[in-house]
C-alpha cells in the first residue's frame, strides 16, 4: 500500500506547521522530528481521501500535535492510517481527529502509537471522535497503542455517537426549526478543531501547504 | 315537574364537575388557553397519564403537586413535545388548536415555555447564538424582522438583570459549567426572551437555595400578565410562597385527584399526601 513516501526531516530545535486542505485528497508521508523539534499537524477534510503518515520522533523532547478533522456526507470514504513512533525518551505527541458523517459515508481512523523500549517519560494521547448523523454512515475505528517502555503516560479514546436528542429537544422547544438545531449541534462538534486550525494560521500568517 | 326538575340539576352537575367558587366564576371568564382532555400518555410502553384533565386560562397561575413518580414531569413533556413520550389517548388544544399536532418548535412559536428540571449541556453552542437563533425564529414566525446585533444584545442584557444572571453568555455555552441555580435561572432568563403565552415550571425550585429561589420566583412574577398563564409544578408548598397560585391540583398516579383553592398547598405542606389516596 505504502509506495513512496515523501519524506520530511525536521531538524533539533526546529518548529512547524502543516496544514493539509481539503484538496490533499492522497497523501503519504514520512515525517521525523530530531531533538526538540515541534510539529503541529492540521488536516481539513471534506472529500474522499486517503493518508498514510508514519511519524518518527526520533529525538529527545520532540513534540507532536495532530488536530483532524473528517467530514464526509453521500457517498465518500475518508481514511486516515496514522502511526506515531515514540523511539526516544521524553517525548510528547497528542492527536486528536474528529469525524462528522453523514448519509452513507464512511470513514477509518486506523491510529497506532508504538512507544520503543527506552522511550521513557513518553506522554502520549490518542482522541477519536466521531458524529454520524444518519443510519447509513459508518465508522471504522481502530486506535491502537503499543508500548514497550514502563515510565509513560499514554491514553488513547474513541467515541462515536449521533447527534444528542436531548440537546435537540433542548433547542427545538425553544422555537430553533429542526434543521437549524442540526445544524447547531454538529458546528459545536466541529468547532474546537476549527478554532484550533484558525487561530493557526493567524500565528503563522499563511498556512504552510505541502 | 319533578322529574322535569330532577333532570336539569342532573345537567348541571354534568357541564360543572368542579364545584363552584367566586374563583371559577372568574376563570369562566377569562379567555381558555390551554385545554387538556382526558390525557393519556406512555414512556417505554409504561402507562404515566392515565386520564388527564385540566383547563388553563389566560392570567391563571396553575400549581400541579404531587408526590414523586405521579406523572408531573411527563405531563409537562408531553405538553411541549418530547418524542420520547407517546400520546395514546385524549386531546389537548392550546388557544384553540391541536398541540398534538405540532412539532416542538411549532408549541414554542405558539407560546408555550417549559421550564426544563434539568437544563441539558450544550458543549460549543455559545448561549448568544442559541438565544439569538430562537427569537429570530419566533420573530420570523411572526412576520417580523430580525433584530439587528445590537437591539438583541440590549434584549439580552435587559432580561439578564431580570433574573440577576449576572455573567457574560457570549463566551458561555448553552448551561456548561453553570451551577445548580445558574440554570434555573438561566431558564427563566430563556422565558422572558421568549415571553411565552403559557409557562410551564417543571420543578423549578429543585436545587436551589432560598436566594436562588427568591430570585428565579421574582422573576416569573413579574413577567406574569393578564395574557399569558402559568403552571407551576413543584413537590413542595415552599416555591408557592413567592408564586401565587390560583388553583392548586394534586396527581396522583397519572390522575389529577384533587383540585381546590391556594390553601390546598398549606394543607399538603401539613399532612402530606396520603390522605388523599
Amino acid at each position: 500500500m505504502k509506495s513512496n513516501p515523501q519524506i520530511v526531516q525536521l531538524a533539533k530545535n526546529e518548529r512547524t506547521t502543516l496544514c493539509f486542505q481539503p484538496k490533499d485528497t492522497a497523501l503519504d508521508y514520512h515525517i521525523i522530528l530530531e531533538q526538540n523539534a515541534g510539529l503541529d499537524l492540521y488536516f481539513l477534510q471534506d472529500r474522499t481521501a486517503q493518508t498514510h503518515f508514519q511519524i518518527d520522533l526520533n529525538g529527545e523532547d520532540a513534540e507532536l500535535n495532530i488536530y483532524g478533522l473528517a467530514t464526509a456526507e453521500g457517498t465518500q470514504k475518508i481514511e486516515n492510517h496514522i502511526l506515531i513512533n515514540h523511539n526516544a525518551p521524553k517525548c510528547k505527541s497528542y492527536q486528536l481527529f474528529k469525524y462528522l458523517l453523514s448519509d452513507e459515508a464512511v470513514g477509518v481512523f486506523d491510529g497506532k502509537i508504538v512507544v520503543q523500549e527506552g522511550a521513557q517519560k513518553t506522554v502520549a494521547e490518542q482522541n477519536n471522535r466521531n458524529l454520524l448523523d444518519g443510519d447509513a454512515c459508518r465508522i471504522h475505528s481502530k486506535p491502537q497503542l503499543e508500548i514497550y517502555a514502563d515510565d509513560v503516560k499514554c491514553s488513547h479514546g474513541m467515541a462515536t455517537g449521533q447527534l444528542d436528542e436531548a440537546a435537540m429537544f433542548y433547542l427545538r422547544s425553544r422555537g430553533i426549526p429542526e434543521a437549524e438545531a442540526k445544524k447547531m449541534l454538529k458546528t459545536a462538534f466541529t468547532q474546537d478543531i476549527l478554532d484550533k486550525i484558525n487561530s493557526a494560521s493567524l500565528q503563522i500568517g499563511v498556512a504552510i501547504q505541502p | 315537574m319533578q322529574r322535569y326538575e330532577f333532570f336539569l340539576k342532573k345537567e348541571t352537575a354534568n357541564v360543572f364537575f368542579v364545584p363552584l367558587s367566586s374563583k371559577d366564576n372568574k376563570r369562566n371568564m377569562s379567555a381558555e388557553l390551554l385545554d387538556i382532555q382526558n390525557l393519556y400518555a406512555s414512556v417505554t410502553g409504561k402507562e404515566i397519564l392515565k386520564g388527564i384533565n385540566l383547563t388553563v386560562g389566560a392570567g391563571e397561575t396553575h400549581a400541579i403537586m404531587g408526590p414523586n413518580g405521579s406523572g408531573k414531569s411527563t405531563l409537562s413533556s408531553v405538553l411541549v413535545g418530547n418524542p420520547a413520550f407517546e400520546v395514546t389517548q385524549g386531546s389537548v388544544s392550546f388557544l384553540g388548536k391541536n398541540l398534538l399536532d405540532m412539532s416542538p418548535e411549532e408549541r414554542s412559536w405558539a407560546g408555550i415555555f417549559l421550564s426544563f428540571q434539568y437544563p441539558v449541556e450544550i458543549s460549543g453552542v455559545s448561549m448568544v447564538n442559541f438565544m439569538r437563533a430562537a427569537v429570530n425564529a419566533q420573530r420570523t414566525h411572526k412576520g417580523e424582522k430580525a433584530l439587528t446585533a445590537g437591539e438583541f444584545l440590549k434584549l439580552m442584557r435587559e432580561k439578564q438583570a431580570l433574573v440577576e444572571l449576572d455573567t457574560n453568555l457570549v463566551n458561555r455555552s448553552v448551561n456548561e459549567g453553570f451551577s445548580g441555580g445558574e440554570k434555573k435561572r438561566n431558564e427563566i432568563f430563556q422565558m422572558a426572551m421568549l415571553e411565552p403565552k403559557l409557562a410551564i415550571l417543571d420543578e423549578t425550585d429543585s436545587g436551589l437555595d432560598i436566594d436562588a429561589l427568591r430570585i428565579v420566583a421574582d422573576g416569573v412574577n413579574k413577567l406574569k400578565r393578564a395574557d399569558n398563564a402559568t403552571i407551576v409544578i413543584t413537590h413542595y408548598p415552599r416555591l408557592l410562597d413567592y408564586i401565587k397560585p390560583d388553583v392548586v391540583h394534586v396527581l396522583y398516579n397519572g390522575k389529577i385527584i384533587k383540585t381546590g383553592p391556594p390553601e390546598l398547598a398549606l394543607e399538603l405542606e401539613e399532612k402530606g399526601y396520603d390522605w388523599l389516596k
